[in-house]
């Protein structure tokens, strides 16, 4: 019978989730904080707390056992937003466990070629975010970028932009998600921010000169584009209007589309009008 | 003018030279600002749908020579304008903070003699390497006709160096572009070529040794603006890819700037087609093991607007075809239409687990519209995807009645 392994939502509480499920015998059922219903269809259920030691543990396990491509792979994994995300991640992980690190190249398995997809998914959409964000400047001289990600990429993105950006204090605030990751100039790590730092850090305003090096990016966006050659469609095959949201330069004439709904974060700017 | 005019004409003037990319080194900045990525990262696509990642400015479009192609030739009217060695590096770093871009893609129009411009550039590159301490991708034109000096210092600074080839033949180049000569162009890109290879091996004792061009070269030519064939074209990038080991030859259709008696006119379109075609068989060649003589012949010099050079291919020879998909090697899958290298890679990995199935190529990455008919799995042929079964054979659909069998 499936045992259901519950856990709070965290990266650390689903590692540990993931390394007791792989030890149980027979398979076990993830459930994260929400997906309540299911708990009621399963006879045994356990609560896993999150553990940042433990978690530490079980990816040393992943590393000595599949290589640290498979812990790329673990921890991109963990920043997916899909409701098949636990599945995939227990389910390539006990074949990874049974038949050796190998086992990736065997696209053919639906489980391998359903995991290696969504891991594509969010390591596409980290890599595109490498590119489309866009620092603005605040008045304390902070680069601060607003991101609205599919998944929690930020986590990715964050030893990117601290290795590029080595001599700046720089935010990038997942507006979605409401937090944020940040660096100093000359630090080596970065630190996560909470929404009421972000909000406080927002308050001061931008730096006078935004405006300027805004407009000077707008001209060079206009002026490199050869207009006989217009393609609004390559346009959005190579960058989704999804992405729009808070690019500076206005793709499309300026023809910004948010197709979400209900989209509740503020427009780019909106934070430091006042 | 004002920085945001010059920005504009310099940009807009840079706009036809082809490659963006930012790929092919790993910098990481241990002291000062920035990095590089090896597989090159986009930063946005302007609204043709060409990605952008580096400012792609001129440094200055007061040209000296009268290349009839060009939009900056000295015989031209229109504003003029040169940058500041100031301007251009301040451009960069606070566009470069902001994320707008990958780094520099800078060229220039010849301002007065070859070495001078070739100066002012070098200028602006040693001063964001060494000042601003930048580690962004640089990537720098250089001058036909500039010293081999010139040339070698920029490798010392630049990502990528290139020089653009201009025209497929040395005739077309006397006729069209009468100050630039062949021997400027292929000079320099021999030296770049020599320099790249003796600095790898000296990498290779010892790693303290200043990297050049690390991103090597590329080049540029047009197509359309002279009389040359598809095979000549090939056959001269070949040639360049082997010779010169270019990263990169880019094609670009020639965009009519002006009437001149020596070119096409003016209101004839840019054959675009035969630009993407071109770019497909250069994959070909650069990539897929191809031959220019397996894809043209004198006979039929020129590529197949309709069919793209690997289905052209395929379709003129019966024999090789189909082909198994669980005992063909690299080689032959790389040759079936709608098999890449990325779906042969993973033919390859996913068999030593269990033959393919024809099922199971969909979800390989092959393009089962165009490749099931080159393709049996295990003797096996592959049924056509649902699509083009129901293109081929239209159903005939009639309304049945309950009596109608007695």
């Amino acid at each position: 019978m499936t045992a259901a392994i519950r856990y709070d939502g965290s990266t650390d509480g689903l590692l540990c989730a993931v390394a007791r499920a792989l030890g149980s015998e027979p398979a076990a059922h993830l459930i994260g904080p929400d997906r309540t219903g299911e708990a009621r269809l399963l006879p045994d259920e356990v609560t896993v707390e999150a553990d940042p030691i433990a978690a530490g543990a079980f990816l040393d396990q992943v590393r000595w056992r599949l290589g640290p491509r498979w812990v790329r792979r673990v921890l991109r994994l963990c920043c997916a937003a899909d409701p098949a995300r636990d599945r995939l991640l227990l389910g390539a992980l006990a074949l990874a466990w049974e038949r050796g690190a190998e086992v990736e190249h065997w696209y053919a398995n639906p489980v391998i070629r359903a995991t290696l997809r969504l891991e594509r998914k969010v390591s596409l959409e980290a890599h595109r975010f490498q590119g489309l964000l866009r620092f603005r400047r605040l008045a304390d001289g902070r680069l601060w970028g607003p991101i609205e990600p599919d998944h929690d990429v930020t986590p990715l993105l964050a030893p990117c932009f601290r290795r590029r950006l080595a001599t700046d204090a720089w935010l990038i605030h997942d507006v979605r998600r409401g937090y944020g990751i940040g660096g100093e100039p000359g630090a080596d790590g970065c630190r996560p921010w909470t929404a009421a730092e972000i909000e406080a850090e927002l308050a001061r305003g931008l730096d006078p000169t935004e405006a300027a090096y805004q407009n000077l990016w707008r001209t060079f966006y206009q002026s490199i584009c050869i207009a006989a050659r217009r393609s609004p469609a390559l346009q959005r095959r190579n960058m989704p209007a999804r992405y729009w949201r808070y690019l500076v330069e206005e793709p499309g004439g300026g023809a910004r589309v948010d197709r979400r709904p209900n989209s509740a974060a503020p427009a780019p700017d909106k934070p430091l009008d006042g | 003018m004002d920085l945001e005019a010059k920005l504009a004409l310099l940009s807009a003037a840079a706009k036809y030279d082809v490659s963006c990319a930012s790929s092919g080194s790993r910098r990481s900045a241990r002291r000062g600002i920035g990095s590089t990525a090896v597989s090159g990262i986009c930063h946005t696509w302007s609204d043709d749908g060409r990605c952008i990642s580096l400012l792609k400015i001129l440094f200055s479009n007061r040209c000296a020579y009268d290349c009839a192609y060009c939009v900056c030739r000295a015989s031209r009217p229109g504003p003029r304008a040169t940058f500041t060695v100031d301007e251009v590096v301040r451009l960069t770093m606070e566009f470069y903070r902001r994320n707008y871009i990958e780094g520099l893609f800078l060229s220039s129009a010849v301002v007065g003699h070859p070495d001078a411009t070739m100066e002012q550039l070098v200028r602006v590159i040693e001063r964001l390497r060494r000042q601003e301490n930048f580690h962004g991708y640089i990537h720098l034109k250089t001058i036909p006709g500039a010293s081999v000096e010139w040339v070698r210092r920029a490798g010392l600074f630049a990502d990528r160096l290139s020089i653009n080839i201009e025209l497929p033949s040395e005739a077309s180049l006397r006729r069209l572009a009468p100050d630039k000569a062949r021997a400027d162009i292929l000079g320099p890109m021999q030296h770049i070529a020599e320099t790249i290879a003796e600095r790898r091996e000296d990498r290779r004792r010892l790693r303290r040794v200043p990297p050049f061009a690390p991103a090597g070269q590329s080049t540029q030519m047009i197509v359309g603006a002279s009389p040359e064939p598809d095979l000549q074209i090939l056959r001269l990038a070949r040639a360049l890819y082997r010779r010169f080991g270019l990263r990169r030859v880019y094609y670009s259709a020639y965009e009519p700037v002006a009437a001149d008696p020596r070119l096409p006119p003016p209101d004839q379109p840019p054959d675009r087609v035969r630009e993407h075609r071109l770019y497909e068989a250069d994959w070909l060649v650069r990539l897929y093991g191809f031959e220019p003589e397996e894809l043209l012949d004198e006979s039929c010099p020129n590529l197949d607007h309709e069919r793209d050079p690997k289905l052209a291919w395929a379709l003129r020879h019966p024999e090789r075809f189909p082909v198994d998909v669980n005992r063909a090697d690299r080689e032959e899958l790389l040759r079936v239409p709608g098999i890449g290298l990325k779906s042969a890679a993973r033919i390859l990995a996913t068999r030593r687990w269990a033959p393919v199935r024809p099922e199971d190529l969909a979800a390989l990455g092959v393009v089962v519209r165009r490749a099931w008919s080159f393709l049996e799995c295990s003797g096996r042929r592959v049924p056509p995807p649902l699509r083009v079964a129901r293109a081929a054979e239209p159903i005939r659909a009639t309304q049945l009645e309950l009596l109608d069998g007695l």
